[in-house]
């Protein structure tokens, strides 16, 4: 547990907490710096400041692809990544994002995806 | 990469490459072997190509025991002792209090355009002192690098 909830980021890893009790990890991460401003995880197999550096360097290739395309007009909101057993959940919001980590055989995505589009409201 | 002896001038360099420069009085004092030395500068450069400079310092006399540098005129050395400076500093302030299980891991600092990272040993007996430029890689990422390679 790394979050006080008198910051932004961490009102926002409390709600996510309760909206999804059962999620493996979850931290609001700052683009710029690649720095986890809240965290949490409940498996000592996923740190989070590690998750957060590596996470950040996926969604800067992504804006770079993105640059190199030329794609004006087009922003990333969310990035999914299916794993074996795992989904790992990028939301994007402004110059921060929110990475969750969730068992893909006891969550619904669907849930999952609606509790980040409405907690990435409260970080900018 | 060559190793090479600071007394040694003699031997032809490749224009452009990185020279890893080993101190001769090494690892008397720091209990550090000399392959490890080498092992953990070839580990971070190789995740981190792009580095300014990379050094392993001894903490007590700020003797740096191995250093690389990208830029020719960037003494690393000489920081080195600075920075060992600044770690004794804070192993001292550290000490003035009653705080147990509590230990010196790094230390961060972001210049404008630089991050200067200092990753201690567990024996806190030398420091990896890394110099790397703020646009090539996040402050978090070359901490984790670092994390994952000294202790």
């Amino acid at each position: 547990m790394a979050y006080s909830t008198n910051s932004p980021a961490g009102k926002v890893v409390q709600d996510v907490l309760n909206d999804l009790p059962g999620l493996v990890a979850v931290a609001v991460v700052d683009i710029n710096s690649g720095m986890a401003l809240a965290s949490h995880s409940n498996s000592p197999a996923i740190n989070p400041e590690t998750a957060a550096a590596y996470n950040t360097e996926v969604v800067k290739q992504k804006q770079k692809a993105m640059s190199a395309l030329k794609l004006t007009g087009e922003n990333i909101e969310d990035i999914l990544i299916t794993l074996t057993n795992q989904f790992h959940l990028i939301k994007l919001a402004g110059n921060k994002f929110i990475y969750l980590v969730v068992n893909s055989r006891e969550t619904n995505l669907a849930i999952a995806r609606e509790v980040l589009r409405s907690t990435a409201d409260h970080l900018n | 990469m060559n190793v090479l002896a600071v007394a040694d001038g003699t031997l032809h360099q490749r224009p452009g490459s990185m020279r890893l420069v080993v101190g001769h009085e090494a690892q008397v004092a720091s209990e550090i072997p000399l392959v490890k030395i080498e092992k953990i500068i070839k580990q971070i450069v190789a995740q981190l190509p792009s580095l300014t400079a990379v050094a392993v310092v001894e903490v007590a006399t700020g003797n740096c025991l191995a250093h690389l540098s990208r830029r020719r005129g960037f003494d690393a050395a000489a920081l080195a002792a600075h920075h060992a400076e600044t770690v004794r500093q804070q192993l001292q302030a550290l000490a003035t209090l009653p705080t147990r299980g509590e230990r010196l891991e790094d230390i961060l600092i972001p210049l404008r355009k630089h991050f200067y990272l200092i990753r201690l040993a567990k024996n806190s007996q030398w420091f990896v002192y890394l110099a790397v430029k703020a646009q090539d890689t996040s402050l978090a990422l070359a901490r984790e690098i670092l994390k994952s390679i000294v202790a």
